[in-house]
């Protein structure tokens, strides 16, 4: 961050770029209609319980849904499937879960190259997640965040921890957390081709005085809309807009 | 369906869940269950017949259970009500024992719930063999009788099977049961006996088995360290500290305050921060893992735990703060649980709540101010800018409070006090990023009336002086010229070469707001000679508030006096004159004492006030009527009055009196009566009918009650009026155009409607639908077009043109339908015309079925009917005023039957057999059931003479 001296200055916001509207043709009219959004890799865990948490103890495995699943009518489910040829739907290897920010979910590979030190209160959830088509996938973790540490703290209980247990810090400010990412992870995500997360983030960006300054803050690197279910499926021909 | 009364949530039928699931998050319509032993079509064409007297469409009739029937409908309250009775009256023809019960979903709850509320509801009605009908509806307040039952037992059913075993979240609406020890002790009763019964799942019940293998157990060591016994909230909390790293010792401070160096030493305190306090909670306390769902609802994140941390620890608070035996022990121990959250919780500064609980609140304080600061102040080292981290915070919050200086109260103000009182080092502006904003403006204020107060004066006080006088006269105006009609921004430095419009010969208003913001300016700088141009100019051009606020009322509600940055530019100069004389601040609250005194007072006192309430204290109210601005007689009573309200009955009391007194003083009433004037009309029909009630001779001192039965009067819009004005048999529909599977097509001798009409009428032809009448304004009709108008009426074939267009020059403007409704009210009131010459007169304009005696809707600036109907002296007039307001068949029986309880309540009252501060608020629920009877039969004399009036 451009205005800090310490840890923090090797940081950068950590911006997910979500999936935005993923359009094709409409089943019955020919024209170009939207089957995805962002709501359908936005991650609800299903629990007997009457409320949905947003926060997981990692206790135990948690069985996710997309919010948009439930918004896919017999017209358009089976239209989807099929346009996919009834294939599971390419999922990111970051999105969102349910709520404010508070948990994140990741294919699990990438969730084990990260470590985090207790002092920065990360959970691990092993999480199935049922795509908005009806498909099951294995192989992902949520983490949730139960803790934001303020700038003097950060410097006070990290400055001795390497930085391989703090890749990722929940940052508290006044009015809000943020979530910063070491530049190092960037780096090596950005060598593996990731290409969910923003990794020049404009400059209004790289100050935490405005960041806390900001009326509104997504902590995000923008959506990325497809034209075609198969271009999303095959992750080419994306366009990303910026909030 | 059993008789027995109901303590969990009853399940719900599968069709009835699938409906309450298609609810839409904006959706709030009344469910019923219904109890009538009959089939379903019997059932269903009973509540056809009843919802289509009010045109009502019900949903589906579903069956709930055997007997038990359930439909939801789309209703207001009066109607809800109505419906219900007349839904009950429906079905006693097939099943005398029927019953209603009505449930009002509320869109930010849960829809599955307030159904079952409503089946426990109907379970009530049916036990209590009284009533056939029962609703609950939040939106009709005077009628409303809560949910704390139902919440109590929704809260019950939902302490988790598995306490320890499930990670979901906590349920909603638990928050409110954590206040009070009974509730607590409640709570803990029940959690324990859940995990009693859950010890047969795996679940541990005993927690002190839970913990580490420490050799002693935490009972073993509270046992031989504790004066006093170990109650519920220790005992939950105990494994969870007990089984922290390093625990034991941990566990011994807390006990004894012994070892707290050497934990201090090691790291054992400073690594607390790696503790994560559901996690930690779940796996080795499940007692108090419930404990932290109930209160936080759901696992949540540490700030929140921080944030709400005097709630968290009201699980033992009570225990240890409240009991008497032991008492130093117990604070002792209270303050060590609360190190250890602090150090988990990474050493953030508590908040406001737990310095109240230790220091201010006289149930559980027993720290001094300096004590808390010594103990808790974490950050001794002072920041560069002189402020610690947490001070900073806390002023900054404090200014943020000032901002929205309409909700600061006397809490914000001892906070400042507080931290002036820690560090002086806030009085300095520098430290603020002075903006010269209007919440600056009062912190300087405020800071420079303590400094005079207290004989103190540095360069700070300099400073905060210079910086005020600079800004005030200029900010004032800035902000009075936002809330001015056609109000723009002021520039402050705009040069003097304005005048384009009077080149066109013209004032668009910008110019009256230019020489009132300089007459204003004026004034504030010392120019008395501008006083009164400068009064009339403020009362004509400030905007008023909301669309019904009039300049014709005694006291317009003007915008200005709801603005964040007036109240606090007002608040400043009230606090500035309390630091010497300051003649742009006298002049400031002269001028608006004499718009509004009672909102300019409100203002001014708010930092004096406990919330939106009366006077924090004895202490805040004589320091602020030490200070207070001088004000007419008439202002001062009001506004004692208003605050004696909060602050004791006998205070209250006093006033009535003193209003009473003034019998013999005419002069006095009248400054009384005309300070009253100023209030908003309902709450001065309220003092006067308390007045009333205590004083039976007192005559109601305004006349005002044209006004409120206008206000009452639901007029119609133009296109029911003309609907009105037809036969039943000749309106096909009228509302809001659709699409129509026949044609539509202009008439040959189509017209337009008059003047502001905003409807058209349409003739009905087999083949076709005619155009007859077009709105007021818009483009020509074309064959096919869709008829873009706002509404329509569809009328018969039979209705020729002459009669449309005849009709149509009936419908009047909405001031001539207002003028002549109030005239023929007056004429009938007065007892000039019949009932039948003022019905038929009135009936195509008025929808009496909208007569409402509790409308929270109604006009603020008009008085309220119920009032007027109790306090009128004159029986024949009060006769005609239940006339009026009962004449809609559908609602004559409801509205009657809260009248006739009200006027039994006070003739009651002035036997002497009810107490007047209960009767004012007094419902049919609250009479007893011998007082059924009498009541009734002065219900049926009022029907009967109603009956006779002509």
């Amino acid at each position: 961050m451009l205005d800090e001296q310490g840890i923090l200055k090797d940081y950068l916001p950590f911006h997910v770029i979500h999936v935005g509207d993923v359009c094709d043709d409409h089943p019955e009219y020919g024209e170009s209609t939207g089957y995805l959004s962002e709501y359908d890799f936005t991650w609800q865990p299903q629990t007997e319980s009457r409320d949905t948490p947003q926060m997981y103890l990692g206790d135990k495995p948690l069985v996710f849904k997309s919010e948009g699943a439930d918004n896919k009518n017999d017209e358009f489910l089976p239209a989807l499937q099929s346009k996919i040829g009834n294939n599971p739907l390419r999922i990111p290897r970051i999105s969102s879960c349910w709520g404010m920010d508070q948990s994140m979910m990741f294919a699990t590979e990438l969730a084990d190259q990260l470590s985090f030190s207790p002092i920065l209160g990360i959970t691990r959830t092993e999480a199935t997640l049922i795509d908005s088509a009806g498909h099951e996938h294995t192989g992902f973790t949520a983490l949730t965040f139960h803790k934001a540490l303020r700038a003097d703290r950060i410097e006070l209980r990290l400055k001795d921890l390497p930085v391989s247990e703090r890749p990722i810090l929940p940052v508290a400010l006044k009015d809000r957390n943020v979530l910063l990412i070491h530049k190092d992870v960037l780096a090596e995500w950005k060598q593996q081709g990731i290409d969910d997360v923003e990794y020049e983030p404009d400059e209004e960006y790289q100050r935490l005085a405005s960041l806390e300054k900001m009326t509104m803050y997504y902590q995000s690197g923008g959506n990325r809309d497809f034209s075609t279910l198969q271009d999303y499926q095959d992750n080419k021909n994306g366009r990303t807009y910026k909030m | 369906m059993t008789e027995r009364e109901i303590s969990v949530l009853p399940p719900l039928d599968d069709q009835i869940l699938s409906v309450i699931r298609r609810l839409g998050d904006y959706d709030d319509p009344c469910f019923f269950m219904i109890r009538a032993d009959a089939d379903n079509d019997q059932v269903f064409q009973a509540l056809q017949s009843a919802a289509s007297d009010y045109g009502v469409e019900l949903t589906d009739v579903l069956k709930q259970q055997a007997g038990v029937w359930f439909t939801t409908a789309d209703v207001n309250a009066a109607d809800a009500v109505d419906l219900a009775s007349a839904m009950a009256g429906e079905l006693t023809r097939i099943y005398p024992d029927a019953r209603v019960s009505v449930f009002r979903h509320n869109p930010i709850g849960n829809a599955q719930e307030a159904a079952q509320w409503c089946l426990i509801q109907l379970n009530d009605l049916i036990a209590a063999q009284d009533e056939a009908v029962a609703v609950n509806d939040y939106t009709d307040r005077a009628h409303w009788p809560g949910i704390d039952r139902y919440r109590a037992i929704s809260d019950a059913s939902r302490m988790p099977p598995k306490a320890a075993a499930d990670d979901g979240p906590g349920p909603d609406g638990a928050a409110s049961a954590v206040q009070k020890d009974g509730v607590i002790r409640t709570l803990f009763s029940k959690v324990s006996s859940i995990l009693s019964t859950a010890s047969g799942t795996g679940v541990s019940a005993d927690s002190s088995k839970a913990g580490a293998d420490t050799g002693r157990s935490w009972q073993a060591m509270a046992k031989t360290l504790l004066e006093f016994e170990v109650d519920e909230g220790l005992e939950s909390i105990a494994p969870f500290i007990f089984n922290l790293p390093n625990g034991q010792a941990l566990w011994q401070y807390v006990l004894s305050g012994e070892g707290r160096e050497a934990l201090q030493a090691d790291g054992s305190l400073i690594d607390l921060d790696q503790v994560l306090v559901f996690a930690h909670a779940k796996q080795y306390a499940p007692m108090f893992y419930t404990w932290l769902n109930l209160t936080l609802r759901g696992v949540s994140h540490q700030s929140d735990i921080h944030s709400k941390l005097h709630k968290v620890l009201a699980c033992v608070s009570d225990e240890l703060l409240e009991e008497e035996d032991a008492q130093p022990q117990r604070r002792e121990c209270y303050l060590r649980i609360i190190d250890i959250f602090v150090h988990i919780l990474d050493q953030t500064p508590l908040t406001r709540d737990m310095y109240i609980q230790l220091v201010e609140d006289e149930d559980t304080a027993f720290m001094t101010a300096e004590e808390y600061q010594q103990r808790f102040q974490l950050e001794a080292e002072a920041t560069s800018d002189g402020l610690t981290g947490s001070q900073q915070e806390e002023l900054e919050n404090i200014i943020e409070v000032f901002e929205d200086y309409r909700f600061a109260d006397n809490e914000n103000l001892k906070s400042l006090e507080r931290l002036r009182d820690e560090n002086r080092n806030v009085v300095n502006p520098e430290f603020w990023d002075w903006e010269a904003n209007p919440e600056q403006l009062l912190l300087a204020a405020i800071f420079l009336a303590w400094d005079f107060d207290r004989d103190e004066e540095d360069e700070f006080t300099e400073a905060l002086e210079d910086r005020f006088d600079a800004a005030i006269v200029d900010k004032i105006c800035t902000h009075v010229a936002e809330v001015l009609v056609n109000g723009k921004d002021y520039d402050e430095d705009e040069d003097e070469d304005e005048d384009e419009g009077a080149d066109e010969g013209c004032d668009t208003g910008e110019q009256t707001n230019e020489a009132l913001l300089t007459g204003l300016r004026r004034w504030l700088e010392g120019d008395h000679s501008v006083y009164p141009d400068l009064l009339e100019t403020m009362r004509a051009r400030l905007d008023l508030k909301g669309y019904e606020s009039s300049r014709s009322h005694v006291q317009p509600a003007y915008e200005a006096l709801e603005s964040d940055p007036v109240l606090a530019l007002l608040a400043a100069c009230f606090w500035r004159r309390q630091a010497g004389s300051h003649e742009a601040s006298a002049q400031m609250i002269q001028l608006f004492m004499a718009l509004a005194p009672q909102a300019t007072l409100s203002c001014l006192s708010r930092l004096y006030r406990d919330g939106f309430r009366g006077f924090a204290s004895d202490e805040a109210k004589e320091a602020f009527l030490t200070n207070r601005p001088s004000m007419h007689y008439g202002d001062e009573f009001v506004f004692n009055m208003r605050m004696s309200r909060y602050e004791s009955a006998d205070a209250y009391e006093k006033h009535i009196r003193d209003y009473i007194s003034t019998a013999g003083d005419m002069r006095m009433r009248t400054f009384f009566n005309e300070g009253l004037s100023r209030l908003f009309p309902p709450h001065y029909q309220s003092f006067f009918s308390d007045v009333w009630r205590r004083f039976p001779d007192f005559d109601y001192p305004f006349d005002d009650w044209a006004d409120i039965l206008i206000s009452a009067t639901q007029l119609r819009f133009p296109y029911q009026t003309f609907a009105a004005m037809l036969a039943r048999d000749q309106v096909l529909y009228a509302g809001e155009p659709a699409e129509y599977n026949i044609p539509m097509k202009a008439g040959k001798t189509m017209q337009r409607n008059a003047e502001r009409a905003d409807f058209a009428v349409l003739r009905h032809h087999s083949d076709h639908l005619e155009v007859v009448l077009m709105d007021a304004i818009g483009k020509e009709y074309e064959d096919g077009e869709y008829i873009g108008v706002n509404n329509i009426v569809i009328v018969a074939e039979s209705v020729t043109d002459d009669e449309i267009f005849r009709l149509r020059d009936k419908v009047l403007t909405y001031t001539q339908r207002s003028q002549l409704v109030k005239e023929t009210l007056q004429r009938f009131i007065n007892a000039d015309i019949s009932y039948a010459e003022y019905a038929e007169i009135t009936g195509p304009y008025v929808d009496t079925a909208g007569y409402r005696l509790y409308d929270e809707h109604y006009n603020p600036y008009v008085g309220e009917p119920l009032p007027m109907i109790r306090m009128e002296k004159n029986k024949d007039r009060q006769l005609r005023f239940i006339k009026v307001m009962t004449a809609d068949p559908r609602r004559k029986a409801s509205i009657l039957k809260d009248i006739g309880v009200a006027l039994y309540v006070d003739a009651a009252c002035q036997a002497g057999t009810i107490n007047p501060d209960r009767a004012a608020s007094m419902t049919r629920k609250d009479l007893s059931i011998e007082d059924i009877n009498p009541m009734t039969a002065m219900r049926e004399e009022i029907e009967q003479q109603l009956a006779a009036l002509n």
